[in-house]
């Protein structure tokens, strides 16, 4: 796994994950046995299941299981900038749609609070976008309204919106009743997810590369371990350090590396005078 | 097995076009100029949201993403119709300086924008009650001749092909004769204007940069070529025409670079008849500065030593002075006066 320094210059493990949360156990097993997953038994509280790129969450029903699974997984991710997490599960539709039918969620309202959250679409794609309406108890008497309804997603939107923008969230539902009290097995929940596995697939897999792809640090783990080395062995204070990251980073920009940095390493301060002499001869090999 | 090539190949994917996603409040559905927009984009998903700031303001956003892929937000504005000009900005010497704003935005994407660290969305919202805002500028006419600026935090003329708010204010200004209405762009739109007569109180403004710093830093803009071009056609149809070197930007050879600006402008442009200069180097409020700087590392622009004064972030005073005179003075060989310094 290659390595890169944090915003504190720690060295981390870059790793690149998709995350997926789903209520029920019959809504996850499709995801376990497509993407090969396997349980997480040192995970006591929260039922994971994981592989090297992706993590699955089995939270349980209802907004608030969701968002604090989503909340626990998500605070412990270092390489926040490079992950998506999506909440897939199935969902109750108006009559208009087929039983199975899978919808990207675009608009997400909380039926009790009326608080709308709207995840980022950028990837194009073939499936049907929908609002799907999260209710703290299942629409089961066939209510009007052109939308779909769940139990989880505003509460999975909320927790994931605290660590990640909303590029970064997405939400899929799988039709599984017209919003009447239907009698669903676990195998008939597992089917309709299966049936829709590689749609789901080929959408996150486009969308957390869109993610993946976008523009790295212009600084890499060698600038930044000489940055830093320079930053100790001369004593440089924190407004002088942050001044040489700024410089550095518009020098790499025009220059393509920091080769020039490279015989400061050899100098010696003993005094703030001589400090700051090195430093503004730093700054104007940079400039 | 799948999960163990899931993401071992190169992916593939499209981007959204702009305007995928329009989103709606829903007090503006009925707007006529909502409908002018729709019928633009049939193929667009459209959103019905209860107020624009519901999607524009939402905590978190990828600016550098979305504008890969600006969606477009349909709104009412309720108030706030005019604010008065800032201390960055130039007057030119009218004492009741407004601008407003009917679209939150531009189309371009430049990296040196101040709109990147003022908006938490790379998302373009146009209000579409543009009636309203006719009236509280004319309202505030009553008071005394004003300046207005109505291509603000935007490049309103980009879009006159989506919402043609330069033609409506080209028409208002001209039943107004003491309101002064500013035009600025860096399209080479001037054909979606061209069908007015000139207007005297209507300035048609240009901001020019060399083609090697437009190539640099301002993504998606016409090339200077083209903004020569629409900028010609305007002054020879007759429209008071302003030229605004703003930003100058202090990157490798950069006095050969504006030298060159300047050279093709003498060579292509009757410079004498230009109504007006206006020269600046890059500012900018040091907040906006620091949030950009949090979104993006991507551009030298963000990276220069500059100094901060006043809470404005801009070249250190040599530079600054150095940067102004050299430009005025190229402009200078060529036009006396009516140059502004910002």
């Amino acid at each position: 796994m290659p390595l890169e320094l944090n915003r504190f210059n720690n060295p981390i493990t870059i790793t690149r994950v998709i995350y997926l949360v789903t209520a029920l156990l019959s809504e996850a097993r499709p995801l376990i046995e497509y993407y090969d997953l396997k349980h997480d038994h040192q995970s006591l509280k929260i039922s994971l299941y994981k592989s090297d790129e992706v993590v699955l969450v089995v939270s349980g029903m209802g907004k608030i299981k969701t968002a604090i699974s989503t909340g626990v997984v998500l605070s412990k991710e270092e390489n926040i900038e490079r992950v998506v997490i999506a909440d897939i599960g199935i969902a109750g539709a108006p009559d208009k749609y087929e039983i199975g039918h899978l919808f990207l969620v675009n608009q997400i309202m909380d039926e009790s609070t009326q608080r709308a959250y709207y995840p980022d679409i950028f990837v194009k794609h073939s499936l049907k976008e929908e609002k799907l309406v999260t209710a703290d108890k299942p629409h089961l008497n066939g209510e009007d309204g052109d939308y779909m309804v769940d139990m989880e997603a505003s509460g999975f939107f909320e927790a994931a919106n605290i660590y990640l923008p909303p590029s970064q969230i997405g939400c899929l539902k799988v039709v599984s009743d017209h919003k009447k009290n239907v009698k669903l097995n676990r195998e008939m929940v597992s089917e309709l997810i299966r049936n829709r596995m590689p749609e789901m697939d080929e959408y996150i897999r486009s969308w957390h590369s869109l993610i993946t792809d976008q523009e790295k640090e212009i600084l890499n783990i060698d600038d930044r371990q000489l940055i830093v080395s320079l930053k100790d062995h001369l004593h440089l204070t924190t407004t002088q350090f942050r001044q040489l990251e700024k410089l550095a980073t518009k020098y790499k920009i025009e220059s393509d590396n920091l080769d020039i940095l490279r015989g400061f390493q050899e100098l010696k301060a003993r005094t703030k005078n001589e400090r700051n002499g090195i430093f503004e001869r730093i700054r104007t090999v940079l400039r | 097995m799948k999960g163990m090539e899931f993401l071992s190949a190169s992916e593939q994917y499209s981007v959204n076009p702009d305007f995928s996603h329009i989103y709606i409040e829903k007090d503006a559905l009925d707007y006529e100029d909502t409908h002018l927009v729709l019928r633009k984009y049939p193929e667009s998903t459209r959103i019905i949201v209860d107020h624009y700031k519901d999607v524009f303001a939402r905590s978190g956003q990828d600016w550098r993403l979305q504008k890969k892929s600006m969606n477009l937000i349909l709104a009412i504005r309720k108030d706030q119709f005019l604010y008065s000009g800032s201390e960055v900005t130039p007057d030119f010497g009218y004492d009741r300086f407004f601008y407003n704003a009917l679209v939150l935005n531009c189309i371009y994407d430049c990296d040196y924008c101040y709109l990147q660290g003022m908006f938490p969305s790379a998302n373009v919202v146009m209000f579409v009650n543009n009636e309203d805002y006719v009236r509280n500028t004319l309202e505030e006419l009553k008071k005394g001749p004003m300046y207005l600026a109505v291509s603000y935090d935007t490049d309103l003329l980009a879009f006159e092909n989506i919402i043609p708010f330069g033609s409506r204010w080209i028409e208002t200004a001209a039943q107004n004769p003491e309101l002064v209405v500013e035009i600025r762009t860096k399209s080479a739109n001037y054909r979606a204007i061209r069908h007015h007569k000139p207007v005297d109180n209507v300035i048609l403004a240009w901001t020019l940069s060399p083609d090697t710093i437009a190539k640099l830093y301002e993504k998606r803009t016409p090339p200077l070529k083209s903004r020569l071009r629409a900028l010609k056609s305007a002054m020879e149809d007759g429209w008071p025409v302003r030229i605004c070197i703003d930003p100058v930007m202090r990157v490798k050879n950069w006095k050969d670079h504006y030298a060159g600006l300047i050279e093709t402008l003498a060579e292509n442009i009757p410079l004498q008849q230009i109504n007006d200069f206006s020269v600046g180097v890059f500012r900018m409020s040091r907040e906006y500065l620091k949030r950009i700087r949090h979104q993006r590392s991507d551009t030298d622009v963000l990276y220069h030593d500059y100094e901060t004064k006043n809470g404005v972030t801009t070249y250190r005073d040599e530079e600054r002075k150095e940067m102004e005179q050299f430009v005025v003075g190229l402009l200078q060989e060529h036009v006396i006066n009516n140059i502004e310094v910002l």
